[in-house]
């Protein structure tokens, strides 16, 4: 564990660089909330693999896989590489300091970001209504975007 | 037999915080035999472990076996949140204790389903919170009533999907001043009373949602006595709006702005601008407005038997008999 906090530095130095490592990646973990919410996870390698696995309330359930080119992987990637997501609290909920004023019902989100061994891992509650909890929520949400999520999991 | 309404709430009443009797709880793509749990997670009932549905502390509810030994409560995490989607297996096993025997697993299905029977009356339909409330106040929907959840916001359930997501039981009210009235459903559990302090049991649950009210019959005052006295045409008169009610006696009316031009003349839903049940609240009539969940209480007038006074959502008029 203190291997891994030594070297985020070096992972983030690699994810905001020009050239990403192919080994870096990004996974999003959309959980359940009493809306219903889609629970699936989605993730964007940095060699421009993108998976999706839905889990329940999804239009899609089970595992897909394609491919992105890896520029599009590593525009991506990059924001996990910025302040926002690296100084970010690894928890954020309701009763925690960054989280604001809650909302009745929310989804927890857990966004995971990797190079190599170094990990860096932020879980959010989305009934916190804080800036910080906010950015997170926009992190997800391009994540969502970048991986084409909308086609598995809207409306069903 | 008609519908029992003490023996479905008993029944939810036993059952709100764990699963039914059938032994199944249903996850949104597969169900989850409790029985073969049991074996899987070695928690025999004989050992005092219990099946419950409990807050899992981040806003959500999880399944798990538990029992309390030496007074330290143990557990066994059966599912967690995701997944939990029991609701219309729970109230179609409510119902059906209730006598109104149901097996429906989607709500969409479930609402359909008590909508086409005989017994029941869909006294409003994807109504506002406003108008659910007005027709809980007008005391017309009762305990054992079920409410239907129609998602209408973008990015309300199952990602923004504009159908049923969710259906309840109607408990009533506390009695306390301004109570809105309190449900009891499962996923999350809830029933008037015992919901746990994590969440709210409160009719509405939250405003992403348009509502029906699909009441029985069951209990209700005969029809015949009134329907007899206003059966046929009325002009309703009430702020600046003149409308013109054909009343059945069978606890139907519709509504139309055009005056009709002979008793024989019959409006039908189907050319309606709108319909209406009404009950016998004797010595008033009050009418539940099926697409606004508008409230209207008609008074008689004294020695008047073709005029009554009005009140429309409390908005006061008159209804003058035309034939």
């Amino acid at each position: 564990m203190i291997a891994a906090r030594f070297a985020l530095p070096v992972m983030f130095a690699a994810l905001s660089g020009p050239a990403l490592a192919l080994d870096a990646k990004v996974t999003l973990r959309r959980g359940a909330c009493e809306a219903r919410c889609a629970v699936y996870s989605a993730s964007i390698a940095g060699d421009g693999e993108v998976a999706y696995e839905g889990r329940h309330f999804v239009r899609k359930s089970g595992r897909a896989t394609r491919r992105i080119d890896e520029a599009r992987a590593a525009a991506a990637l990059r924001p996990f590489g910025e302040a926002a997501f690296r100084d970010a609290p690894e928890t954020i909920a309701p009763g925690d300091a960054a989280c604001g004023e809650a909302k009745a019902d929310g989804q927890r989100i857990e966004i995971e970001a990797a190079f190599g061994t170094s990990v860096k891992r932020v879980t959010l509650d989305t009934r916190c209504t804080s800036d910080t909890a906010r950015r997170i929520a926009d992190l997800a949400r391009a994540i969502d975007e970048a991986a084409a999520t909308k086609a598995f999991v809207r409306g069903r | 037999m008609p519908y029992d309404r003490t023996k479905a709430l008993d029944y939810a009443k036993t059952h709100w915080d764990n699963p039914c009797d059938d032994g199944v709880v249903w996850l949104s793509n597969e169900a989850i035999n409790v029985a073969r749990k049991r074996k899987e997670f070695g928690a025999p009932e004989a050992d005092g472990w219990l099946a419950r549905f409990r807050p899992d502390g981040a806003g959500g509810e999880k399944f798990v076996f538990e029992r309390v030994r030496s007074g330290v409560r143990e557990e066994k995490l059966i599912n967690g949140w995701d997944g939990l989607a029991d609701c219309a297996h729970f109230l179609s096993k409510s119902l059906t204790a209730g006598g109104a025997t149901t097996d429906e697993r989607g709500v969409g299905s479930l609402v359909n389903a008590l909508k086409a029977r005989a017994d029941t009356k869909t006294i409003c339909e994807k109504v506002s919170r406003a108008g659910g409330q007005r027709v809980i106040d007008a005391g017309l929907f009762k305990p054992g009533d079920m409410i239907g959840y129609f998602n209408i916001a973008d990015d309300g359930d199952y990602g923004g999907a504009k159908r049923y997501t969710h259906s309840t039981m109607f408990c009533g009210k506390t009695g306390a001043a301004g109570d809105e009235g309190h449900v009891t459903c499962h996923t999350k559990s809830r029933f008037m009373g015992l919901t746990p302090a994590d969440y709210t049991d409160v009719w509405w649950l939250s405003d992403h949602y348009a509502y029906t009210f699909i009441h029985f019959v069951s209990g209700d005052a005969t029809l015949a006595t009134a329907g007899a006295a206003i059966r046929g045409w009325w002009m309703i008169v009430y702020g600046a709006r003149v409308e013109f009610y054909y009343v059945r006696d069978d606890g139907r009316a519709y509504y139309t702005l055009k005056a009709p031009t002979n008793k024989a003349q019959v409006l039908t839903s189907g050319s309606a601008t709108g319909g209406a049940y009404w009950f016998s609240t004797a010595p008033t009539i009050t009418y539940c407005w099926r697409k606004t969940g508008t409230v209207e209480v008609w008074t008689p007038m004294p020695f008047n038997p073709n005029g009554f006074t009005i009140s429309v959502n409390g908005t006061p008029g008159v209804a003058t008999k035309l034939f």
